[in-house]
């Protein structure tokens, strides 16, 4: 429904359609995973708000594909709130990631086991008033950080889309709170004009005494100080990482390029 | 009181970020402006009964008391910070503040104290988008919440249990999207609420009880239905009011429509330029709609209207003359040709050849009078209205010319008088146009032009004539005169110059300059001069102007903007409205407003095809207009359809780059500062900084296809020389003038397009790219940076471009032939180029900068392209004419290679600054993707004249997390730097550079949150102890530094 003047068809969202890909953005979990290798030993795996499925497809290649895995070990759950096209081997869940029900859902799909990984690429409908975006957008990754803390095993990866606005830098001491290793990176399939970003936080290692609950407010507790955090003098450091090594093309580009296949996937 | 407390109320972006502005209503007058947050916009604004407003903004509140002493004063009450977004906030009546949340909460807060007094959940856990409160007290207090999953929720705090959890009431479903607004109307009953979907729904409210229990039972027990669906907006649908029986609502597709409550579309009005309208409030007592738009516009608009409706009066053809029925039964007795007179009276000339002159006498009424009858009008007959409406010339088939004048010797005008009867052209008169009062241009066949005079004794003099250049449909459609020319402007939308010679000789004059085809192929539909430019109109939707220059004879077209229509058909410049294009859309006239680029009116008349005429004298506008063979009639005062713009708006989409125009007398004491912008809405904007940092808009240039994303600006010796490049490979060049004169707060700006130029890919001229067996990707290339340096004083300029392709791109422009070359292009980085700069080393050689999204900084010797640039021109002095087509291709040489690079950030670079320091040493300063903010001490060697240059890195210094997200704003200057970033943050570091004792080092001193979002760049000057620092983005915030507080 929005105007825009950009150009929205870019070479990953062609090849994305060339290589059957749902959406483009499925390029940007392959580029995480080239830099943070977020899909060795991963068996289970949740796809939150999967909509459409490109991540979901992603998934389901990538771990399926493992040469030293047995197929059958695999399992991938994709929870969305509206129900998608189906892919073989992907189990759906329609629900709403708020809810403790849905969580109960993923952990019985695992037969009581836990998940390896968490992907999340849910985003709102932008509205164009940034501060207002990029809140929503913070409250859907706390959700999904909430619901992860009910469904990830110690030592897990959460990957989530965030918005480096304003408040990133709180949002990643939130983040820092349940995890050892925290990176904000921007996959080259990402537009370096937008603010999107993805966070990457390896080895999941919640405090002793933290109990996953739905019941509270989002972490909204932890908003009261937030000049002091981006403001003192020890800021957060964390570290960014541009993805993948540099290819011969980016986003932004648009040269007449011939298509090949220049990622070759098993 | 007679202020109005509706301001900024949800004003985004431009300007408005985290202040707010007063307004007077009546007399639209800007009274005050507070700063009331800062790095976060204000979102609402709430006003009680007592002059208390409370402000909110994302999580933050200010309480202000509004007070009146010899002007409008607000003093600060209370603040605080609450833990989640504020939705919306609702005064007590016990002066407490009631506050929805976006997890669906409401709290209450003592507003002299800023303490919250409790919160209470809703059963319903989910983020909402928006919510409205209504009640006077807590027990009577209701929350209207509209949610992420397409509900609306209403519930009652009162009703909470004991774990703080209220149950919700009615859960309201039927919304396909997220719900934007709320509002409810407790008179009607009525609920109404906007989406996502683009729909505005309006509920009623049947309350079962009407006995005298509580208001929380009684909503608990009504029944809620959906009345009405209503699509009207083309986009997503932001804010809506209740109020006096309408239903108000703005949008994302910048409509502001009103509804009645039976679901029909009373009115609808598109303003803000195109951009978002993000807020609407309305005052039933001053019968105002007041709008902000994301462009930072303010615009009042009129509630009510009345006598919008077009009159029709009454024609009885067979009243006059003769009896016209034919054998069929059909009355040929219908006008033709209508005009107003300068009395308000109207004269007609009928199919049979009757002219008549009706006197208005009420709104449906005209007093109809035989004036003359003559069978040569009949048929074909010409009526067009002198500039002065006291005399009106018909023409005829077969050359003659008659001119009536008004009797003007009463108020209300007494008839007609016949002055000059004459057979003056030999055959049919295709056009005639009034030049002034008493001198008017015929065209008759084969395009001879007449110009003929109003002599004594009723008599037609001949001055001059002219002849068209030949052409398919020989005639003129517009006509004009200066001084000793004649503009003429014909049907096949060229424009031509005659110079207006003796009389004597009798020989026909030819056009001593033509613009051939500059209006489209459709005609140009008027000329009209308004000062010293003239402007010319055509069927092709643009609005050119013109400066004639008299000494050398000639004209030069300034700009040409694009018209929100397809058919604009005149001008008129007046003092209280400026300058107003009328002109047709589709079935419709328009008027327009081309100052503040709005439509004013819209009047359902069936289109341009047919005689009308209209007036504006003072506020009254009268139209008239045929249509079904009869004779319409519009008027209405101005004053109650138009109501003014309180603060006019900017760019309405992301402001991409800034740069300065030099002025001539740059000294400090200049009290402005004269800078240019660039869009995605593609247009480029002059505008002047005052002393105070307000922007004042002097000119808009819109002539660009794609989004404009860099700006290169070069100073001439009379002026300065715009480059302007984006998106579709355009680039323009403008030329300014600028004329400062003492005691102006304003300068005077003349702006000329020069040059346009346009890649093309050979491909693209493939008429049927299928065929191709080659597959290409998107070829559309884009230009993310330009850099511009004169190589010759004034005459030519060196143009560097970044191009989205990996290409950098050379250019030379030749000042005075106007003409811009492209030298060749030449790849590198392989990857999209972001940043181009171009350095002057000691030994007087160039060297270009391109900074890329490979994180590398590469420097290129442009020595050759410098001479070779300079030897062309030379060339081209020599055969001027001999600049063919085939000069331009370009110059490509694939060896040709950067002489040094080095790779500094991870990924892209989004933003640089550099300074000189003896040596040929250069300090670059770079900011990237990656957070750091580097500062590398460069050293450029050049060994000999004709060898390859080196550049080696010193010494460098980095922060790897300057900021938080991408760096994409950098100055430097003399021991200072300035940052930016998408965080909103403004850095001011201290920097120091000893190359003896290998120090180079920076530190921060200063930091300013901006309420701009999404940054995109930076622009900075320093007066004396105070840097000032322009921001751009989603917006445009000036922020002076001052350097020894560092505040």
């Amino acid at each position: 429904m929005k105007k825009s003047s950009k150009d929205k068809r870019d070479i990953y969202y062609r090849l994305a359609k060339e290589e059957g890909w749902r959406a483009r953005s499925a390029f940007k979990l392959l580029h995480l995973d080239q830099q943070f290798h977020i899909f060795e030993g991963v068996t289970r795996a949740v796809d939150l708000c999967a909509a459409p499925g490109s991540w979901s497809q992603v998934l389901v290649k990538k771990l399926r594909s493992h040469s030293n895995s047995d197929v059958s070990k695999v399992k991938i759950v994709a929870v969305d709130l509206q129900a998608m096209a189906p892919l073989p081997g992907l189990i759906q869940i329609v629900g709403d990631i708020t809810k403790k029900e849905t969580a109960q859902a993923i952990i019985r799909e695992f037969k009581d086991d836990t998940a390896q990984l968490v992907v999340c690429d849910g985003a709102p409908d932008v509205t164009g008033l940034h501060d207002i975006d990029e809140f929503v957008q913070a409250q859907l990754l706390l959700a999904a950080l909430n619901i992860t803390t009910h469904v990830l095993a110690p030592g897990g990866t959460f990957v989530a889309k965030i918005f480096r606005g304003k408040d990133v830098t709180l949002l990643m001491s939130q983040l820092e709170l349940f995890f050892s290793c925290v990176n904000i990176a921007k996959p080259r399939s990402s537009r370096s004009t937008s603010i999107e970003a993805f966070v990457v936080c390896q080895n999941y290692k919640p405090l002793p005494d933290y109990k996953p609950t739905m019941y509270n407010p989002l972490l909204n507790l932890l908003y009261d100080d937030h000049d002091e955090i981006v403001e003192g003098a020890n800021k957060l450091v964390s570290p960014f990482l541009a993805s993948g090594d540099l290819q011969p093309f980016d986003s932004l580009r648009n040269q007449t390029v011939k298509v090949t296949a220049i990622f070759s996937y098993c | 009181m007679d202020f109005t407390t509706f301001t900024a109320a949800f004003e985004t972006d431009y300007g408005i970020g985290g202040c707010i502005h007063i307004f007077e209503a009546h007399s639209a007058k800007f009274i005050t402006k507070e700063e009331v947050f800062e790095g976060q916009r204000v979102h609402n604004v709430f006003a009680d009964n007592n002059q208390n407003l409370a402000i909110i903004g994302g999580k933050m509140v200010r309480i202000f008391k509004l007070k009146r002493e010899d002007t409008f004063i607000l003093s600060p009450c209370a603040a605080w910070t609450t833990e989640d977004w504020i939705q919306y906030l609702h005064w007590l009546d016990c002066g407490n503040l009631a506050i929805v949340t976006a997890h669906n909460v409401v709290s209450v807060w003592n507003s002299r104290t800023g303490e919250k007094e409790k919160d209470i959940f809703c059963e319903v856990k989910c983020i909402l988008y928006c919510a409205l409160l209504n009640g006077s007290s807590w027990g009577e207090l209701l929350v209207f919440a509209g949610t992420v999953f397409q509900q609306i929720l209403v519930w009652a705090p009162s009703l909470e249990n004991d774990t703080l959890n209220s149950p919700v009431l009615h859960t309201l479903k039927g919304h396909d999207g997220v719900i934007f607004s709320v509002s409810y109307d407790p008179e009607f009953q009525l609920i109404c609420s906007t989406s996502d979907d683009r729909s505005v729904r309006l509920w009623s409210v049947d309350f079962q009880l009407c006995d005298g229990s509580n208001r929380v039972t009684q909503w608990k027990e009504a029944k809620i239905t959906l009345l009405h669906t209503m699509y009207g907006h083309a986009a997503r649908v932001w804010r809506n009011i209740i109020i006096d029986n309408v239903i108000i609502s703005v949008g994302e597709d910048s409509r502001l429509c009103i509804w009645s409550v039976d679901g029909s579309l009373q009115k609808c009005w598109k303003t803000h330029q195109g951009a978002s309208v993000w807020s609407v409030d309305c005052s039933k007592e001053k019968n105002l709609i007041v709008t902000g738009g994301a462009d930072g516009g303010i615009s009042l608009w009129p509630l009510h209207t009345y006598s919008t409706v077009p009159h029709l009066l009454t024609f009885h053809g067979n009243l006059f003359g003769e009896d016209c029925t034919t054998a069929e039964g059909q009355n040929q007795n219908f006008p033709r040709r209508i005009g107003l007179t300068s009395k308000g009276n109207i004269i007609t000339v009928t199919d049979s050849g009757c002219l008549l002159y009706c006197t208005v006498l009420g709104s449906e009424e005209g007093n109809w009078r035989l004036v003359h009858q003559d069978k040569k009008l009949a048929s074909y007959c010409l009526l067009e209205m002198s500039p002065c409406r006291q005399s009106v010339a018909l023409a005829s088939m077969d050359g003659y010319i008659l001119v009536f004048k008004e009797d003007c010797s009463s108020v209300e005008g007494g008839g007609l008088i016949l002055d000059v009867e004459e057979k003056a052209v030999a055959g049919r008169i295709f056009a005639l146009h009034w030049l002034s009062s008493d001198i008017f241009l015929s065209c008759g066949s084969g395009g001879v032009l007449e110009m003929w005079k109003l002599g004594f004794a009723h008599q037609l003099q001949k001055v001059n004539e002219f002849e068209l250049p030949k052409s398919k449909e020989q005639w003129t459609s517009a006509a004009a005169v200066k001084g000793n020319f004649l503009v003429c402007g014909d049907r096949n939308g060229s424009i031509h110059l005659f110079k207006i010679g003796s009389n004597k000789t009798h020989s026909m004059q030819c056009p001593s300059q033509s613009f051939y085809k500059i209006h489209g192929r459709l005609g140009v539909s008027s000329l009209i001069w308004h000062g010293d430019y003239l402007y010319s109109t055509g069927r092709d939707g643009t609005l050119r102007q013109y400066l004639l220059r008299e000494s050398e004879g000639r004209f030069e077209c300034l700009n040409a903007d694009k018209l929100q229509m397809d058919w604009p058909a005149t001008t008129n410049l007046s003092s209280s409205f400026g300058l107003l294009v009328l002109g047709f859309r589709s079935v419709n006239l328009v008027m327009w407003d081309h100052m503040e680029r709005r439509t004013l009116l819209t009047i359902p008349c069936g289109g341009g095809h047919r005689s009308w005429d209209w007036t504006l004298e003072g506020h009254m506008f009268r139209f008239i207009y045929l249509k079904d063979k009869m004779v319409h009639l519009y008027t209405c005062v101005m004053d109650e359809l138009v109501k003014p713009v309180l603060q006019s708006g900017f760019h309405s989409k992301q402001i991409s780059c800034i740069q300065q125009v030099p002025l001539l007398r740059a000294d400090a004491s200049s009290s402005y500062r004269l800078l240019i912008t660039a869009s995605e809405d593609t247009t480029v904007r002059l505008s002047v900084v005052s002393h105070s940092n307000a922007l004042h808009t002097i000119a808009v240039l819109q002539s660009h296809i794609s989004s404009v994303r860099a700006i290169a600006v070069c100073q001439l010796d009379d002026g300065a020389l715009v480059f302007s490049g984006g998106g579709r490979a355009q680039l323009k060049v403008w030329k300014l003038v600028i004329q400062e004169a003492q005691g102006l707060v304003v300068p005077q700006v003349k702006c000329q397009e020069l040059y346009s130029h346009m890649l093309r890919d050979p491909t693209k001229g493939h008429k049927k790219p299928w065929l191709s067996v080659e597959r290409t990707v998107d070829p559309e290339t884009r230009y993310m940076d330009l850099c511009a340096a004169a190589v010759q004083t004034g005459t030519t300029v060196l143009l560097v471009a970044g191009c989205s392709d990996g290409f950098l791109r050379i250019f030379g422009f030749c000042a005075l032939c106007s003409e811009l070359r492209l030298f060749g292009k030449y790849s590198f980085h392989e990857r999209c180029i972001l940043k181009v700069s171009l350095i002057k080393t000691e030994s007087f050689r160039h060297v270009a900068l391109t900074m890329a999204t490979d994180g590398k900084v590469a420097f290129w010797d442009l020595t050759t392209c410098v001479e070779e640039l300079i030897c062309s021109k030379h060339r081209n002095s020599c055969h001027t004419a001999s600049a063919d087509k085939s000069d331009n291709t370009p110059v490509v040489r694939g060896s040709f290679k950067p002489f040094s690079f080095v790779k500094i950030h991870q990924s892209g670079i989004n933003s640089f600054d550099w300074i000189q320091l003896p040596g040929d040493k250069y300090l670059l300063a770079t900011g990237g993707d990656d957070r750091a903010l580097v500062l590398s001490l460069i050293e450029i060697v050049t060994p000999n004249v004709h060898e390859e240059m080196r550049a080696e890195v010193v010494l460098q210094w980095r922060d790897d997390h300057a900021h938080a997200s991408q760096i994409t704003g950098l100055k430097i200057g003399d021991s200072v730097l300035v940052s930016t970033a998408v965080d909103q943050r403004i850095t001011l570091w201290n920097w120091n550079c000893h190359p003896v004792s290998q120090s180079l080092a920076a530190a921060v001193k200063a930091r300013y949150y901006s309420a701009v979002a999404d940054i995109q760049g930076l622009l900075t000057w320093k007066s004396g102890s105070f840097i000032t620092a322009c921001v751009h983005g989603k917006g445009l915030e000036v922020v002076t530094i001052q350097l020894d507080q560092g505040s």
